[in-house]
């Protein structure tokens, strides 16, 4: 059920006025998590008991490291929590990529391996809820939370259905006080959230679905396609160089427009509901450095990974090796996070050194100049542009694939005789990204803060009514959705 | 809790109660929400080009601005387009004396509704047309899943045709044949709504389909390319050729065209090379033709899965509808068309409107001969003015004044 279609629609408003309805919190947080159970089996009922499963893990974790009274004890139910939530996700999503690797491995070794994979589907969200429930695990056995007593709460931090599955991944601390508190509907704020579930909207409907065939032509294969199985079609080595250009362009504005609309559009709709999620995207395509971009992109995730992963690995403490050390296995975990291939792998890896030369770069140069006029518009170009680059990585189908974009843009190589469509979409394009600059400067907000209610309101069926229009009908999955 | 927030929340909760909004108040944003909606939707309906796309939208809009010019349109797939030269067909009446000046409406891949939708659009220009040639096509009750929500599935779907859509799948219940009584997406075959509808009877889902489908053409919903090209959009140069002849283009001359843009290889040397290469399968499906046996073909061209209905009553219903606004009607099944010929008989012995019946190899072995066609389906442009000439004979043969 993707949230830009009729049925998430109908079950969004039926949700929304039962739920408003509801005389107490407890009678909405257990119809909101029944609901959110059935927006979950929307996609696969049969994945359903993995939900239920995660959830128990971590609340008996939870409890039993709070009422452990040595550490040693505390630490072996915390590795409870961490080897079963990876074991269900490295048995879903990791399974067959260690054993083709292993296969790979030991035919380069001179054996000849008989290794079969195995037919597994991904379940969708498992990366995010997984993550999400290990966070509360974690974050008791550091000391950082008390376990909540109430069952039905945590079910319902879990599941709750707008973040459930592709993030913001919530961290416990900030939802669970949420949930025991009764929301109150004269306390929601109505037009941030109408905004942010209408701006997601038009990212993802009218814009990422626009410009995903293009991209998806350029590298062979959408996401969809090779979910079903499929393989595509022949990939970049048969477009010319300027088509490279073109799919970084395009990858680079999809990417964004799929994956904070989604995030958008969860805010709204939770917002609608009395709860707030964190934000997710803080305009990182006017980042001035790489190390400024990933503090603004998927923040919920950036942040769990410096927090449980590079933090405890010692951080910036210690020598410059020490820090690249951990700057590149953080980002090594981050690319296997994203897919279990190693192009995500390598992508994870490169945009750990180009972390690391940005980190050096600043240690060596004490001097911090003010990043301002020319140099911020270069600044913001040269981190954008490494972003794009690293993208053939990201959506190639194999690593000659994405070694062949790469080359593309720097006009190297043998150019093939296609060129890929959409070119009349440049200057729409171009655009837009001109109207991202107004929202980064805040000037749309100025504006519907100030409108009166009734234009507010005329104002916005205007550009609802504008975006189903322009809104692309395929239904495309959420890019996230396969992570 | 020990910790606070790490994470920067979204401004979507206020600190304190908002000040109520009493009922008016409620109202005139309600109002004002709905009178925003409908502006647009009204606007964009406005300026929108046809939808359909390419070929169907240009001929679309052709018509509407030339209707008081024709008196005679045929309405069919590709097989219209590529048999039927409207020149050719005036030029034969003419030599009977008979004044005619026709258009052809031949949309490539259209259903059987789609063909309706567009031979109600071109009786509602109203103008000086007198005479409707409809190609007979198969009726898919059902909207095939994977493209279900594609715009050239939806456009069609203005009030009339999603009302007989629905009555049909309804009347017809699960009376198909030659594929599924419905076929799932498969997409949706472990999803709650997948489990859910599945205990639905199919020609309830399937009305139910084409209700949604309505609904999405009244609002508009992924129309922006129209509304886009009727604002700033400019006839593509490729399709004037087609307009010029009256909404006909023989292969051969597309070909062409693409051969000077260099627009090769392309979607006609792929069908091209592979009707050469299968040629012998070609012939045998002719040979296969001429005996009583239904013959199933196509499926490189739709999904194979869903079934079809043959269905007299609502052919029957489209015919009287057209002489219901005072036209003539002839119901063409063309050739190249490999279905159920039993079938084809049945409309000629119960239809009470002139059939003209050309998927018959035994009789017209001229349309089946594979050096007269440029792949399964469609003709040479010789091959498209000899079968215009029979054509006309047939039908002054069958009354046309």
């Amino acid at each position: 059920m993707l949230f830009h279609t009729f049925n998430f629609a109908v079950f969004f408003l039926v949700s929304f006025l039962v739920y408003w309805s509801l005389p107490t919190n407890r009678a909405r947080k257990v119809f909101l998590i029944l609901g959110s159970y059935a927006f979950y089996a929307s996609w696969d009922w049969r994945f359903l008991g993995l939900l239920l499963i995660s959830t128990a893990i971590d609340w008996i974790a939870g409890a039993r490291i709070h009422a452990a009274t040595t550490r040693q004890v505390q630490r072996a139910w915390m590795l409870f929590s961490v080897v079963t939530n990876l074991g269900i996700l490295g048995y879903f999503k990791y399974c067959n990529f260690f054993i083709e690797s292993a296969a790979d491995l030991l035919s380069f070794l001179g054996f000849e391996p008989h290794l079969s994979t195995l037919r597994i589907i991904l379940p969708v969200g498992i990366s995010f809820y997984t993550f999400q429930t290990l966070t509360y695990s974690l974050d008791i056995f550091f000391g950082r939370l008390k376990p909540t007593k109430s069952l039905l709460d945590f079910a319902f931090f879990v599941a709750f259905f707008p973040q459930l599955v592709a993030g913001p991944i919530m961290r416990a601390h900030d939802f669970l006080p949420q949930a025991e508190e009764k929301r109150r509907w004269s306390q929601v704020d109505l037009r941030p959230c109408l905004i942010f579930f209408l701006i997601g909207f038009f990212k993802k409907a009218c814009v990422s679905d626009l410009l995903a065939p293009y991209v998806d032509e350029y590298f062979g294969a959408s996401s969809l396609v090779v979910s079903m199985g499929g393989t595509g079609g022949p990939g970049p080595a048969t477009f010319d160089h300027f088509s490279a250009w073109i799919a970084m362009i395009y990858g680079v504005v999809q990417f964004y427009c799929d994956f904070s609309g989604y995030s958008d559009m969860a805010i709204g709709a939770a917002g609608l509901l009395g709860y707030q999620l964190c934000l997710n995207f803080q305009h990182p395509y006017f980042a001035t450095s790489v190390g400024n971009f990933w503090r603004r992109w998927h923040i919920s995730f950036t942040s769990f990974l410096r927090d449980y992963v590079y933090y405890p690995l010692g951080g910036a403490r210690g020598t410059s090796t020490r820090l690249a050390v951990n700057l590149l296995v953080t980002w090594a975990i981050a690319g296997l996070w994203h897919g279990a291939a190693w192009t995500f792998v390598t992508w994870g890896f490169l945009s750990g050194v180009f972390l690391v030369v940005h980190a050096l770069q600043r240690q060596f140069l004490r001097r911090r100049r003010r990043k301002e006029g020319a140099f911020a518009v270069l600044s913001i170009a040269l981190t954008l542009f490494l972003f794009g680059v690293t993208g053939f990585l990201f959506r190639g189908l194999s690593m000659a694939d994405a070694w062949h974009g790469v080359l593309a843009v720097f006009w190297i190589g043998e150019p093939g005789p296609n060129r890929v469509g959409g070119q009349h979409l440049l200057l729409p394009v171009l655009l837009l990204y001109l109207g991202h600059y107004a929202s980064y400067r805040g000037w749309g907000e100025r504006v519907w803060r100030r409108l009166p209610g009734w234009a507010f309101a005329t104002a916005y069926g205007a550009m609802f009514a504008a975006s189903i229009v322009f809104m692309e009908t395929n239904n495309t999955p959420f890019i996230y959705f396969q992570w | 809790m020990l910790s606070s927030s790490t994470l920067p929340l979204a401004p979507v909760y206020l600190d304190a109660p908002r000040e109520p909004l009493g009922l008016a108040r409620i109202l005139v944003r309600v109002i004002g929400f709905c009178a925003g909606v409908i502006a647009v939707i009204a606007f964009c309906g406005a300026v929108a080009d046809p939808p359909g796309g390419g070929i169907i939208t240009a001929k679309v809009q052709a018509f509407r601005r030339t209707a008081g010019e024709y008196d005679t349109v045929f309405v069919g797939t590709s097989r219209a387009f590529r048999w039927f030269i409207p020149a050719e067909f005036d030029a034969r009446l003419a030599e009977r004396g008979v004044r005619s000046s026709s258009f052809n409406m031949g949309m490539p891949g259209a259903s059987f509704y789609e063909l309706h939708h567009a031979m109600r659009d071109c009786i509602a220009q109203g103008g000086n047309l007198k005479r409707v040639l409809f190609e007979y096509q198969e009726l898919m009750p059902q909207i095939d899943p994977l493209n279900a929500y594609k715009p050239r599935m939806v456009y069609w779907h203005d009030a009339g045709e999603t009302a007989l859509a629905m009555e049909t799948a309804l009347r017809l219940g699960d009376r198909r044949s030659g594929g599924k009584a419905y076929v799932e997406d498969p997409r949706a075959a472990h999803t709650l709504p997948g489990v859910v509808f599945r205990r639905w009877p199919a020609d309830l889902r399937i009305a139910y389909e084409h209700l949604k489908h309505g609904l999405t053409r009244e609002f508009l919903v992924g129309r922006g390319k129209d509304v886009t090209r009727g604002l700033f959009g400019r006839e593509k140069p490729e399709l004037l050729a087609m307009l010029e002849n009256r909404g006909y283009l023989s292969l051969e001359a597309e070909l062409a065209r693409l051969e000077r843009q260099g627009v090769m290889p392309n979607q006609l040397t792929f069908r091209r090379e592979k009707f050469l290469a299968e040629i012998d399968d070609y012939v045998a499906l002719v040979e296969a033709m001429k005996g009583e046996a239904p013959v199933f073909g196509d499926t490189d061209w739709y999904n194979g899965e869903l079934g079809f209905v043959q269905d007299v009553e609502i052919v029957q219903q489209v015919a009287d509808g057209v002489r219901a606004a005072g036209l003539e009607f002839y119901l063409v099944i063309m050739p190249g068309n490999s279905r159920d010929r039993a079938f084809a008989q049945r409309l000629v012995d119960e239809l009470d409107v002139p059939v003209l019946v050309y998927n018959a190899p035994e009789r017209f072995p001229e349309f089946y001969d594979p050096h007269t066609h440029f792949d399964s389906g469609h003709p040479t442009a010789d091959a498209a003015r000899a079968f215009t000439q029979r054509l006309v004979a047939d039908l002054l043969a069958a009354g046309l004044e």
